[in-house]
């Protein structure tokens, strides 16, 4: 064995403790004079340590797989106290009325129509009958109209042009009731502009409130709006009930579709 | 119309019915973690005895706690796993070499360990805002100190690389020896080799191998000294 052999050989056993304590002794009186010798011995001693620290980081990690794995599926669950437990429960319950508030309000959105506004509100027009009175000096539109003819009622109209503002007014709710609103409308105007010239006007309210309203069905939402909301805030008005907040909101809601 | 109706509310449903508090997800029968007093967790490691069931410990009672901090200034649930490991691998390192005198809690050594680890990976990344680097240093007044512990941690790390790239046949027989202390018999019974001199001399040729490839980086082997001594 050569000098270097035989000094690799007793390095190696003062690294592993492979010493006898007179052994021992005498090769750290070496080291203490040897530099050369003492820094191989200290290169030694940093390959040894490497090896422990990567054992050590392997031993570490299995553990740390084996926890993730464990820790993984319920990520989410973590050990919480009871107070954030109780405050993630109530916000899972409020966020789940506002789903239901939102699924509520969207499905009114989507379910909203023209027509479906338009039946909820219309009601047909019934002349007032005075006894002994309407069998003498009613007309013969009025007297198609009681009958329900309203064909008769439009026919009639455009036999007697100049008929009076009751029978106009009738003729446009007789196209209503045939559910002709465009012809509706122009007519419940002249009913209006007529009615507004004459001394005695009585059919403003009926016609406004009846014009709005064919507004509604031939989806013209801001000329409709427009007649609602001076309905409704006309404490004198006779329809004035008929269209309510809730009534127009939901009409302002159909106009941004 | 109606079609479209339907659906919508079907789904509406649907989603709410999803909103349902998930408890049911907890995991039932996970395996039964020993406790351990801050005491008998440093004797375990110290002695190497029961080694497996306390790094388990130390995960159960402290990952998801930590983890939080690093996910909560900066970092991803990958960056907290990362970090916490190399926290225990540190930590476990620094009991066994006698660093550690009990001056705090474990739990409070542990936390000071994984904020500045993950405050020197911030800085490592350039990412590390002001507000962060005072939290570190204001922090320091307060808690335990332990951020000498981090400065050679990318020395570490590099190295465990380094052993990383040996042979499995090397790193096998060195594991064996040096790091769970097996005997070169107990080594002869667990390895193909005909005699313990040629388990011996290959195990002389490893280190001498690994010696080697340390010594290549010069810069690196002297940073992980210190570290070793720091």
């Amino acid at each position: 064995m050569d000098n270097f052999t035989q000094q690799q050989e007793l390095l190696m056993q003062y690294l592993d403790g492979d010493m006898s304590q007179p052994e021992r002794e005498e090769f750290e009186k070496r080291l203490s004079s040897d530099e050369s010798l003492r820094l191989q011995l200290e290169d030694l001693q940093t390959a040894r340590e490497a090896i422990k620290m990567y054992g050590l980081k392997q031993q570490v990690a299995a553990v740390h797989r084996e926890r993730m794995e464990e820790i993984k599926p319920e990520a989410n669950v973590r050990k919480i106290s009871s107070t954030r437990r109780i405050a993630r429960f109530s916000l899972r319950v409020a966020a789940g009325i506002v789903l239901v508030a939102i699924c509520f309000l969207a499905y009114n959105f989507f379910s909203l129509s023209s027509g479906k506004l338009y039946n909820e509100n219309y009601n047909s027009f019934e002349l007032s009958s005075v006894r002994g009175d309407n069998e003498t000096r009613a007309t013969e539109i009025e007297k198609a109209y009681r009958k329900k003819n309203y064909q008769d009622v439009i026919a009639l109209s455009s036999k007697y042009p100049g008929a009076s503002i009751k029978d106009e007014f009738l003729e446009g709710m007789s196209f209503l009731e045939l559910d002709k609103p465009s012809d509706a409308i122009d007519v419940f105007i002249n009913v209006l502009i007529r009615d507004q010239n004459s001394d005695h006007p009585v059919y403003k309210d009926d016609a406004e409130y009846y014009l709005a309203l064919s507004y509604l069905k031939t989806k013209s939402y801001e000329k409709a709006l427009v007649l609602m909301n001076a309905i409704h805030e006309n404490p004198l008005h006779i329809y004035r009930e008929k269209f309510t907040k809730g009534f127009i909101r939901k009409v302002k809601m159909l106009s941004w579709r | 119309m109606t079609g479209f109706y339907t659906i919508f509310t079907i789904t509406c449903f649907v989603q709410v019915t999803k909103l349902r508090p998930s408890f049911t997800n907890k995991r039932i029968g996970m395996a039964v973690i020993r406790s351990f007093s801050d005491a008998e967790l440093m004797a375990n490691l110290q002695s190497g005895g029961n080694i497996n069931e306390s790094i388990r410990a130390i995960y159960r009672d402290h990952f998801e706690q930590l983890s939080w901090f690093v996910i909560n200034n900066g970092g991803n649930r990958h960056d907290a796993e990362d970090i916490f490991q190399e926290v225990v691998v540190e930590f476990i390192d620094i009991v066994q070499k006698n660093k550690f005198r009990g001056e705090s809690s474990i739990k409070t050594f542990l936390y000071s360990m994984n904020k500045h680890a993950w405050l020197n990976e911030l800085k490592k990344r350039g990412r590390a805002t002001q507000r962060e680097l005072n939290y570190g240093k204001n922090q320091d007044k307060e808690v335990m100190d332990t951020s000498h512990f981090i400065v050679h941690r990318e020395a570490r790390t590099q190295v465990i690389a380094i052993v990383d790239q040996l042979g499995e046949a090397c790193k096998k027989i060195l594991l064996m020896f040096y790091y769970e202390n097996l005997s070169m018999k107990e080594i002869l019974e667990k390895t193909k080799y005909e005699t313990e001199q040629v388990v011996r001399n290959k195990k002389y040729k490893c280190l001498k191998q690994l010696e080697q490839m340390l010594n290549e980086k010069p810069l690196l082997k002297e940073s992980f000294k210190k570290a070793l001594h720091g």
